[in-house]
């Protein structure tokens, strides 16, 4: 056996894992050979030095680190388990859960972004227009559906965002006897029957208007007759079509009866889309089919000058509070009709 | 922890596995108390830093508490205690902390940065500090040698000399052939005779 190979197997040799008849080989080298006998004298030395070295011991607080890692890592499997296992329940059940969610979210905010857009398109001035026109095409397209299905008709207007009507606000408007929307139907129609409309104590419209912050204070005006302020504000009010007005000083009303109350409804569609504002919906009393009620929706700015013309009509019974500081806002005007014998 | 040791304490081993399984989990703790030391020494030879070594030998028992009812007590304790220590420490080396923790030499490190920690029990040759200090840079050499040695001519070395292990158990716990622990432990002895050479 040559030195290279001798050296190879010197390990296994100091171990005794060398088979014996290659052991023998080796043992016959290292006689002849003193450089081989040197290397395993080496090798020994430096097992004998690695075997020697002593065991290290373990940090301080070596055990309690472990129990602290142990702990941590069952709070951590405690919640794995409890959140996943078994995989197939709780995966499938969490997915379909996550999906709906996903899903309600996104309904959520489609609808939000729809809303907006609604408002949006109301508040730009080159697009009022058009939105005001959508507004007050729902009633007309509505009306139909009063032939149909006489009263009450509660006619929804549009779909509006409860948001927008900041207060909402109820008053009675008491429509004059002799008035040009009365006169047509009122005369021939029987009163009412379901006629109990809480009629609360009047109040000066002055005080309201001054209140509200209107220019305009017309006086209180006992029913069937007008002041020249309010007959100045029907002149000043657009016409309405197929309605004539005329001039009379000693009338409060300054139209023509040409279609009694759809006239009604079609000046007070007139006088909110003017005010900036929209009919939410209108109800008709039976069995006359009169209007008993229309709830629209005004900036507070404009309530005044909306009240000075309803005032036309008739008396305001119940005057709502409105703040004037409130301007900016949207106000509900829930308007009940009541009609003079 | 060796595994030659007697059949008694082989015997207290399996006994303390039984009561845990049992759900008596302080014989976990008595498992610990006598494996600590050893398993610390085999992951500071591994890694060649106190800190990982530390980190590797708790990660080695919290690896033990959480599989040791699946341990199924046909092999020897120790032996499996040692695979799971290996593993891990072999897993450590291959990390990319680790890698980087290495570039960085500490500065309280005196000298190469390199097995050099405050809890390292050296056996004491002299009473004079000066024999403490050679003794001290003897075994860092060593260390160093062994830091340089491929990782799997180290855990044989590591398993065979510096612990003690038979060929068979060393077979068992890296999972290498026997001829092939044979042929890595003769080469990793070679490699480190050559490189302490003038040192031992």
């Amino acid at each position: 056996m040559e030195c290279s190979q001798t050296k190879r197997h010197l390990s296994e040799y100091i171990d005794g894992v060398l088979n014996t008849e290659k052991a023998a080989k080796v043992e016959d080298h290292l006689k002849m050979c003193a450089d081989c006998r040197d290397e395993l004298e080496a090798l020994k030395g430096m097992i004998q030095t690695l075997g020697s070295l002593d065991i290290m011991e373990a940090p301080k607080g070596f055990m309690e680190g472990v129990h602290q890692r142990i702990e941590r890592r069952s709070w951590w499997s405690r919640i794995f388990k409890s959140l996943f296992l078994p995989f197939r329940l709780k995966i499938p059940i969490q997915v379909a859960s996550w999906a709906t969610a996903g899903l309600l979210v996104f309904l959520v905010f489609h609808n939000m972004g729809t809303q907006e857009e609604v408002t949006t398109l109301m508040q730009e001035p080159g697009r009022r227009v058009a939105a005001e026109k959508t507004m007050d095409a729902a009633p007309q397209a509505i009306k139909p559906q009063k032939a149909t299905r006489p009263a009450p008709a509660l006619m929804k207007a549009e779909a509006l965002p409860e948001k927008r009507a900041g207060k909402s606000v109820q008053l009675v408007l008491r429509v004059s006897k002799g008035n040009e929307y009365t006169s047509s139907r009122l005369r021939k129609s029987s009163p009412p029957a379901e006629k109990k409309l809480v009629r609360t104590a009047r109040k000066r419209k002055e005080g309201y208007l001054d209140q509200v912050g209107g220019t305009k204070a017309p006086k209180d005006v006992p029913a069937g007759k007008a002041s020249s302020a309010e007959a100045d504000l029907a002149e000043e009010s657009a016409p309405v079509p197929g309605v004539v007005p005329t001039k009379r000083a000693a009338d409060r009303a300054t139209i023509s009866v040409a279609g009694g109350y759809d006239q009604l409804s079609a000046r007070m569609s007139q006088w909110t889309r003017e005010a900036g504002g929209r009919i939410l919906r209108t109800d008709y009393e039976e069995p006359t089919g009169r209007p008993g009620r229309f709830s629209v929706e005004i900036p507070v700015g404009k309530v005044a000058d909306f009240l000075e013309k309803l005032s036309g009509i008739g008396s305001i019974e119940t005057l709502p509070e409105i703040s004037s500081q409130e301007t900016g806002k949207i106000v509900q005007l829930d308007i009940r009709l009541t009609y003079d014998r | 922890m060796n595994t030659d040791g007697s059949e008694k304490d082989r015997e207290k081993d399996m006994q303390w596995v039984r009561d845990f399984k049992a759900g008596d989990r302080s014989a976990f703790d008595k498992i610990m108390l006598k494996h600590k030391d050893r398993v610390f020494s085999v992951c500071y030879r591994f890694l060649g830093d106190y800190q990982e070594a530390n980190d590797s030998a708790q990660e080695t028992f919290v690896k033990v508490f959480s599989s040791l009812k699946r341990f199924r007590m046909e092999s020897n304790f120790s032996t499996w205690l040692y695979r799971i220590a290996v593993n891990t420490c072999k897993n450590r080396l291959k990390s990319s902390q680790f890698r980087h923790r290495k570039k960085m030499v500490p500065l309280s490190d005196p000298g190469n940065g390199e097995g050099s920690n405050p809890a390292v029990t050296l056996r004491d040759e002299g009473p004079t500090p000066n024999g403490l200090l050679l003794r001290k840079e003897k075994m860092m050499l060593i260390q160093k040698a062994i830091d340089s040695l491929p990782e799997k001519q180290k855990s044989v070395i590591i398993l065979r000399d510096l612990e003690g292990l038979s060929y068979a158990e060393v077979s068992t716990i890296t999972g290498y052939p026997l001829g092939t622990v044979k042929s890595k432990l003769a080469r990793a002895r070679l490699g480190l005779k050559n490189r302490l050479q003038g040192v031992i």
